[in-house]
C-alpha cells in the first residue's frame, strides 16, 4: 500500500467530489467544422447529459471553454438545444427549455475558418446550479436558507478533438 | 406473482439508460422479463420531449404498455426549486405545473401521481379536486432526508388526516429509514488506497448496533485503520465530517417504524429503495423484515417498486440481477412474517 500522504492526495478530492455527471461532458469526436455552401464560420461539439433526469438550462450560471489553452468570449459561443440558440450570459432567463437526456445539445464556436486540421485540447467548466433537492419554501420565502440552490456546482472535463 | 403487488420502476436502469446501453424499448423488455405487476416512469428521465410529449410518444407508449402487459402505476413528477435563480417556485407555479403533469400521467395511463416534498402541503390540498376529477392518487415522496416526525412531514400527515381522500398521500422511500450506507460506496474509492475490509466491518456496526460512533472509530484503528480510514468513514459511512453527504440521516437500528406505520394509512405505493441485495437476499442498508412485517399488519394492499440504486456507485453490477433479487427477498419476506 502507497504512503498515507500518497493515498490522501487520491483520496481526498474524490471525498469531496459531488455525484459526477453520467456521461462524459464534452462528447468525444463530435468536433466539426460547420460548413455553409463552402464556407466556414463556426466550428461544434456535442455536451453530455449532466444529470440522470435532464435539467432546466435555466439552472445553468455559466460555461467557460477553452480551446488549446485560448478563452473563449461569450460573443463567440452559442448554446444549441432543442431547436432554440442561447447565448450563454442568457441561459438563466430560460426556464422554458428542458434539456432532456436524450436531446442533442451543442456549444457553438464562432470563429472565421473553423479549426485547422489537426489535434486540439478544449476544456470546459459548467457552472450549474441543482434542479431541485429538499429545501422549501415559496418565492423568495425562506430561500436564504436554501444552500444547496445558492451553491452552484462546477462540471468539468477536457479532451482532445481531432479535426481531419 | 403472491400476495405483494410489484412495481419496477425503470429509473432503476437509468444509468445504462443515459449512457446509452439501453434503450427505452430494451427497459421496457426487461421489466415485462423480471415479472413486475406494474412500471413506474420517472417523467423527466425517459419521457422525451417532457414535459410536452408528442402524441405520437403517447400513443407509442400505451401500445408498448399493452403490447408488453405493463401496467403503468406510478409517474414520478418533481418541484423543481432550483429553476429560477434566487428563488423557489412560487405557489402558482407549483400548481400549475403539478396540475399540467397529473394531466400528462392521466393521459399517458398511470393512476398514482408521485410528486416531492417541496410542493408543500398547502398546495398539495389545492390540488386535490383535480386528483379527484382526474382519478389520480397524488402523493408526495417521503425521500431522505424527510423521516415521519420532521415538522413538515407531520404537517403532510394532518392534511391526510383531514382530506381523508383516496386521492392525496405518500409514496414511503426507505431512504427515509435507511440503518447505514450501502457499502457499494466505498467502490468508488482505489481498493489500494484504504482499508475496505475494515470499513465494511465498521458499517455492519453502524447497521446493526447502537455503539457511539467514536468507539466504531477506535475499533477501525485497532483492526489496522489509520488516520485516512477514519475519514472516509466519517465522509462516506457515518455521515459526519466535512465531506459528508449532504443531510442523508443514517438511522441504524432505530428507524422511524411508527412513523412509518401512521404513514402506511395513506399509502399506495412504497419505494422499496435499495442498493444491493446479496446471495442471501440481505440488504444491509434496510430493515425489510421489520417493515414488510408492518405493512403486512396493516394490509397494505399497495404497490411496493423495486427501486435500485446500486448501479450509482457500481456500474459493473447487473441492475437486472438486482431486481430479480429484491423481487425474490420481497416475496420471501411476505411470505414469512
Amino acid at each position: 500500500m502507497k504512503s498515507l500522504e500518497e493515498r490522501r492526495k487520491i483520496v481526498e478530492p474524490m471525498l469531496a467530489l459531488r455525484m459526477p455527471p453520467k456521461t462524459a461532458t464534452l462528447v468525444r469526436d463530435s468536433l466539426v467544422n460547420r460548413v455553409i455552401e463552402g464556407c466556414c464560420t463556426s466550428y461544434e461539439f456535442e455536451i453530455g447529459a449532466l444529470s440522470y433526469r435532464g435539467v432546466w438550462i435555466s439552472t445553468i450560471e455559466d460555461i467557460e471553454v477553452k480551446v488549446d489553452g485560448e478563452t473563449i468570449p461569450y460573443s463567440n459561443m452559442m448554446f444549441f438545444c432543442n431547436g432554440l440558440n442561447y447565448p450563454i450570459p442568457d441561459m438563466g432567463k430560460h426556464s422554458e427549455c428542458f434539456w432532456g437526456i436524450k436531446d442533442r445539445a451543442c456549444l457553438r464556436i464562432y470563429r472565421p475558418g473553423g479549426l485547422p486540421k489537426g489535434t486540439h485540447r478544449v476544456s470546459i467548466t459548467i457552472y450549474k446550479r441543482a434542479d431541485f433537492g429538499h429545501s422549501f419554501g415559496d418565492g423568495e420565502d425562506g430561500f436564504e436558507d436554501a444552500q444547496e440552490f445558492q451553491r452552484t456546482q462546477m462540471i468539468k472535463d477536457s479532451c482532445e478533438f481531432t479535426v481531419k | 406473482m403472491g400476495h405483494v403487488k410489484h412495481s419496477i420502476t425503470l429509473y432503476g436502469f437509468g444509468d445504462r439508460y443515459v449512457s446509452g446501453a439501453y434503450t427505452f424499448e430494451d427497459i421496457l423488455v426487461k421489466a415485462k422479463k423480471l415479472g413486475g405487476d406494474g412500471i413506474e416512469v420517472v417523467a423527466p428521465q425517459m419521457v422525451p420531449g417532457h414535459p410536452n410529449p408528442s402524441e405520437e410518444w403517447i400513443s407509442y407508449f400505451k401500445d408498448a404498455c399493452e403490447n408488453y402487459e405493463l401496467d403503468p402505476v406510478c409517474y414520478s413528477i418533481y418541484v423543481d426549486s432550483g429553476k429560477h435563480k434566487n428563488r423557489f417556485l412560487y405557489e402558482h407555479e407549483r400548481l400549475a405545473e403539478s396540475i399540467h403533469e397529473m394531466e400528462t400521467a392521466k393521459r399517458l395511463g398511470f393512476k398514482i401521481v408521485r410528486s416531492q416534498d417541496a410542493l408543500l402541503p398547502t398546495t398539495m390540498e389545492k390540488l386535490l379536486p383535480y386528483a379527484e376529477a382526474l382519478g389520480i392518487h397524488l402523493a408526495v415522496e417521503m425521500h431522505g432526508p424527510w423521516h415521519p416526525s420532521a415538522p413538515l412531514f407531520q404537517q403532510y400527515l394532518e392534511l391526510f388526516r383531514k382530506a381523508d381522500s383516496p386521492y392525496l398521500g405518500v409514496v414511503p422511500d426507505f431512504s427515509a429509514f435507511n440503518s447505514c450506507t450501502t457499502d457499494l460506496i466505498l467502490n468508488s474509492l482505489p481498493a489500494d488506497c484504504f482499508h475496505k475490509d475494515i470499513l465494511i466491518q465498521a458499517n455492519e456496526c453502524l447497521a446493526t448496533t447502537e455503539i457511539p460512533v467514536d468507539e466504531i472509530e477506535q475499533m477501525i484503528l485497532n483492526m489496522g485503520g489509520d488516520e485516512l480510514d477514519i475519514e472516509i468513514f466519517r465522509a462516506k459511512l457515518a455521515g459526519t465530517g466535512p465531506n459528508a453527504k449532504m443531510k442523508m440521516n443514517i438511522w441504524r437500528t432505530h428507524p422511524e417504524f411508527d412513523g412509518f406505520r401512521d404513514f402506511l394509512k395513506y399509502t399506495k405505493y412504497v419505494h422499496g429503495k435499495f442498493w444491493f441485495v446479496d446471495e442471501n437476499y440481505k440488504e444491509k442498508s434496510v430493515m425489510y423484515p421489520q417493515f414488510i412485517k408492518i405493512m403486512k399488519e396493516e394490509r397494505f394492499n399497495g404497490f411496493i417498486a423495486s427501486e435500485y440504486e446500486g448501479s450509482m456507485f457500481d456500474p459493473t453490477i447487473s441492475d437486472e440481477d438486482q431486481i430479480a433479487r429484491h423481487i425474490i427477498i420481497l416475496e420471501k419476506l411476505w411470505e414469512a412474517v
